[in-house]
């Protein structure tokens, strides 16, 4: 028989037995089994086994919760202690708070921004399955890219091919006159599209039948905020409204159908109001058009049938023509096509406010730990006491962590509150609401603040295990040699990349405000303050023109009245083919350029000057609007008034001629809706910027077309604004008592060019300051704890006859080495993203070495600021004080 | 009288210290158990009993020296307590005297 208890279970045994009981239990178990063994009983192996199972109770089990509990009940000590020390700190607490609370602060609101950009049209349910359908045209003379497509043949798509289900036309988007009553309104945004239009795009039904709504001829659907200001509190269904777009000559009366929920700030495609088409005769010319693709199809597999599709039908024989399907989730950030409906935002943007949050969050990462350790060091001692106590490493980076994580929580806290307090200003700002789950969002934010809480605790736990309790409890030992080098290395490396993406910040903001006054400035020539323009005139206005502008002319205080189609500050949205005979031998040859109508007084009221030439002749002049008919189109029309042509500096070149005398009195003829009839080329005008400085000067052609006017300009030369508005707004509506007059001055329609580039540069500045000052509350502490660790010292130098020059000199050496490693890092960055960044405008400035310096002086001063403070509030005090505390 | 709160095994292992002495541990305990009641009883169900009348205050223990037996490992040696000792006296008269009064039953197992 074998005298050996099973091996397998003495270590099971062992493994489960708590320490306390093991050796009297274990010698238990062998006695009885050498006893069972001596007297021959049965199975003494077996009942081994089945003691070592019985034996395993309350008794003997090892506690593993014992710890557990343990830590829990210091958990409540650890908490105290947190607030206590806090007291204690209070300073370095509160600033470590402050910095990650500004952080969290700025990280949030990033999160919100990036959140809304990359959500655009998610409110459409079927996104993922439609696409636009945009044109493109390629010829010799150059491509071109639309959002938008003229030809009708586009119709046909769903009955031909077949992935594809549907087709949604959004045409006439003019803005749209509207008259109830006797009141009258301007809308934006109004469509004439299909009835299906509701089963493809997810507007929302408040009232009336989306299946019906715009099934009728003169039907129109509203939203809801504009059903509440036009009929007040009834839900204005089956009322009546009086609708005239651009073109239309006379008002007519459309039936309200439905209402619908405001479309939410984050889309491509905002919608105000929806009309029916009268018939599909009108589905024609120029649309936005979308198609719902079938549930299984897929836009990459359709695109060499839309190609043969497009060769079937196309009759353009000047141009290639093509369409491309994009999808509508890619429209806000990846199109940016010409006659987009709203400027678009761009990937850029989105790229460029993740890396500032990004940076920020490290930065105020950095500042965390930074603090953070420095409070450590002032609680060496306690570590040591607990050590000795018999605080096992554990509960230490326990105790540690926690306390970091309870100061990050904190700063959640505050910085929760920072969100909340600025989110309307915010929203003011990027004029969006920002939508965004709040669960989700609050979730994330706390996700943040504790990693970073967790990763700030990590060093200093690991360190506080390593060292000897000895060490830390002795008087006088130097922290460096407690915690050894690498500590205080960390900290420099940190504090350098602080100081450097500070830097990097501050250095991009200064070159971005240099690049938007040198683009806001160049404008400057014509004086826009002065300059009134009454928007978007319609075709009644357009008629009466003469006799208007006679009427202003009249008015005190106005110096000169003209017309044009595109309001200078707007980008030029037709272009045609410019054909100059002796130039070129075909039409296939020739350009296209942008066209531009103007009056008489235009170049004048722009102050604008001629290269060459002269302005209009005397043929050119007003003429009564004719009655259009079958037999007599708009087409007739314009082809056969007599015309002359004037050309910018940029057409010049594009022509191929150097002189501009050259091109004075060559015939040309230029074709858009139609050809118009060949006239001279009566003058050449210098470049001037009819677009923002981000759009290049394109080659331009000037004409006189009366049905074509879309903005009466106004020079004013007065003090008294307000009493010339009134006079101007009287003879409109006693001309015009249909129509409601809009006007806005030229320079606010010029800074709405720069609008987002001015709240990028406002956020970005926002952003540099607010990391400055996270920057600056880290150097603060630091500076502030070092001081103090060499109190006794500074103070025997002063004894010594140190003065305070040379100590300030001592203390922000360090700082000064540090500092110009940092700015030697964020250099070469700044001047490669900001080159990058200007690449996008037409026009730019250089980087000038100003905005670097700049940079570097501020941090330097922030910097030499604290530490002269700091050194002059430590080394004021007599020494006596801090040395005879031994 | 004062509730003695002594279990039926309890009160037997008691007894079983008692009458070990200096011997008195769990091996041994199941040992004389056997011994003197013929039937059977765990290591662990001692154990169990042993520990929770040393927290009762009824037993007192100490380890004992190291010898040759069961792995070299010292052994825990029990003793009772006064308060074992008082409680053991109590409950015999009290169930001494309890008998006495039931003469019918007296009578039978006399007989």
């Amino acid at each position: 028989m074998d005298k050996h208890p099973p091996k397998l279970a003495l270590q099971l045994f062992r493994w489960y037995c708590a320490a306390d009981r093991l050796e009297e239990l274990e010698g238990d178990l062998l006695e009885q089994f050498e006893i069972d063994v001596e007297l021959k009983r049965k199975y003494p192996r077996l009942k081994f086994w089945w003691n070592v199972i019985r034996c395993a109770k309350a008794y003997s089990i090892k506690r593993k919760e014992r710890h557990k509990k343990s830590n829990m009940i210091m958990l409540r000590t650890n908490i105290i202690l947190f607030f206590r020390n806090f007291k204690k700190s209070s300073l370095y607490a509160t600033l470590n708070i402050l910095g990650l609370s500004l952080t969290i602060a700025v990280v949030g609101l990033v999160i919100m921004y990036i959140h809304y950009e990359l959500n655009y049209e998610s409110f459409h349910t079927k996104a993922d399955r439609i696409y636009r359908v945009t044109y493109k045209t390629e010829s010799q003379n150059g491509d071109a890219h639309w959002a938008r497509v003229p030809v009708d043949f586009v119709n046909l798509l769903p009955e031909e091919i077949n992935g594809i289900r549907k087709l949604i036309r959004f045409q006439n988007h003019e803005e749209k006159f509207i008259k109830i009553g006797t009141r009258k309104f301007r809308e934006k945004h109004v469509y004439q599209t299909d009835p299906e239009v509701f089963d493809v795009f997810s507007f929302d039904f408040l009232h009336g039948n989306p299946a019906t709504a715009l099934a009728d001829p003169r039907s129109i659907v509203l939203t809801e905020s504009l059903a509440r200001k036009y009929f007040g509190g009834k839900t204005g269904l089956e009322e009546k409204i009086l609708l005239s777009g651009t073109w239309d000559p006379e008002p007519v009366s459309y039936k309200v159908t439905g209402i619908i929920r405001d479309t939410p700030s984050n889309t491509h495609l905002p919608v105000n109001m929806l009309i029916s088409f009268d018939g599909p005769e009108q589905r024609t010319w120029w649309s936005y058009t979308y198609v719902l693709l079938e549930a299984e199809a897929e836009a990459a597999d359709l695109t060499p049938e839309i190609h043969s599709f497009v060769e079937r039908h196309s009759r353009n024989e000047a141009q290639r023509e093509s369409f491309v399907l994009q999808p509508l989730n890619d429209i806000h950030l990846k199109s940016n096509l010409a006659r987009e409906i709203i400027p678009n935002g761009s990937w850029q943007n989105v790229k460029i406010f993740a890396g500032i949050g990004f940076l920020v969050l490290l930065v105020g990462f950095i500042n965390f730990t930074n603090i953070g350790s420095v409070i450590f060091l002032s609680r060496l001692k306690e570590v040591g006491v607990r050590k000795v106590m018999g605080a096992i490493n554990r509960q230490l980076a326990f105790s540690i962590i926690l306390e970091t994580m309870l100061s990050s929580f904190l700063a959640l806290l505050v910085g929760g509150a920072l969100i909340f307090a600025s989110y309307p200003f915010f929203q003011d700002f990027t004029g969006s609401s920002l939508l965004i789950d709040p669960l989700a969002f609050v979730g994330l934010l706390m996700g943040i603040s504790m990693t970073v809480g967790v990763l700030a605790g990590i060093y200093p736990a690991l360190i506080s295990g390593k060292i000897q309790s000895l060490q830390l409890l002795k008087k006088n030992m130097p922290a460096v040699k407690v915690l050894g080098n690498s500590f205080f290395s960390l900290k420099k490396v940190m504090l350098t990349l602080q100081f450097s993406i500070a830097t990097l910040l501050i250095c991009c903001a200064l070159v971005a405000s240099d690049q938007f006054s040198f683009v806001k400035h160049q404008n400057l020539k014509m004086k826009p303050e002065q300059l009134l323009a009454l928007t978007r005139i319609p075709n009644q206005v357009k008629e009466q023109y003469p006799v208007f502008k006679e009427k202003l002319s009249k008015i005190a205080g106005v110096q000169s009245v003209s017309v044009c189609m595109q309001v200078p500050s707007s980008e030029i949205r037709d272009a045609g083919f410019f054909t100059v005979p002796d130039l070129h031998t075909s039409k296939k040859e020739a350009p296209t350029f942008d066209i531009q109508v103007v009056g008489h007084e235009f170049f004048e009221l722009m102050n604008i000057e001629l290269v060459a030439g002269e302005f209009f002749p005397e043929y050119i002049k007003p003429r009564v609007f004719p009655e259009f008919t079958e037999s007599y189109t708009y087409q007739d029309y314009l082809a056969a008034q007599p015309r002359a042509y004037l050309i910018n500096e940029t057409a010049l070149s594009a022509l191929g001629l150097k002189d501009p005398h050259e091109a004075i009195g060559k015939q040309a003829s230029f074709e858009l809706v139609t050809e118009l009839k060949q006239g001279p080329v009566v003058g050449v005008i210098e470049d001037y910027h009819q677009a923002s400085l981000k759009n290049a000067i394109d080659p331009t052609i000037y004409v006189y077309e009366p049905l074509w006017f879309g903005n009466i300009l106004l020079r004013m030369e007065t003090d008294n604004i307000v009493d010339v508005m009134d006079d101007v707004e009287a003879s409109w509506n006693e001309l015009f008592p249909n129509v409601k007059i809009e006007y806005q001055f030229l320079d606010e329609l010029y800074n709405e060019q720069y609008n987002s580039e001015r709240k990028q540069l406002d956020l970005l500045y926002l952003f540099s300051i607010l990391t400055v000052i996270i920057a600056f509350l880290g150097i603060f502490g630091l500076v502030a704890y070092t001081l103090k660790t060499r109190l006794k010292e500074l103070a025997i130098r002063k004894v010594l006859g140190a003065n305070v020059n040379s100590l300030i000199q001592l203390v922000s050496k360090e700082y000064i080495i540090l500092l110009s490693l940092g700015l030697l890092l964020a250099s070469p960055v700044g001047f490669f993203t900001m080159t990058h960044w200007l690449e996008n405008f037409a026009y730019r400035t250089d980087i000038s070495p100003i905005s670097f310096f700049s940079s570097f002086i501020l941090m330097g001063v922030v910097l030499g600021g604290t530490v002269i403070i700091q050194t002059l509030k430590t080394t004021t005090s007599n020494p006596v004080n801090s040395l005879k505390d031994e | 009288m004062k509730d003695i709160k002594l279990g039926n095994l309890e009160e037997l292992i008691l007894l079983l210290v008692g009458l070990l002495g200096e011997e008195a541990y769990s091996v041994m305990i199941v040992e004389e158990y056997r011994k003197q009641t013929k039937g059977s009883i765990n290591i662990s169900a001692i154990h169990t009993a042993l520990y929770r009348l040393e927290d009762k205050g009824f037993l007192s223990s100490k380890m004992s020296d190291s010898n040759a037996k069961r792995g070299g490992k010292r052994k825990r040696i029990f003793s009772l307590t006064s308060q074992a000792v008082s409680a053991l006296n109590e409950l015999a008269t009290l169930r001494e005297k309890l008998r006495n009064q039931v003469p019918s039953l007296t009578l039978r197992y006399n007989g």
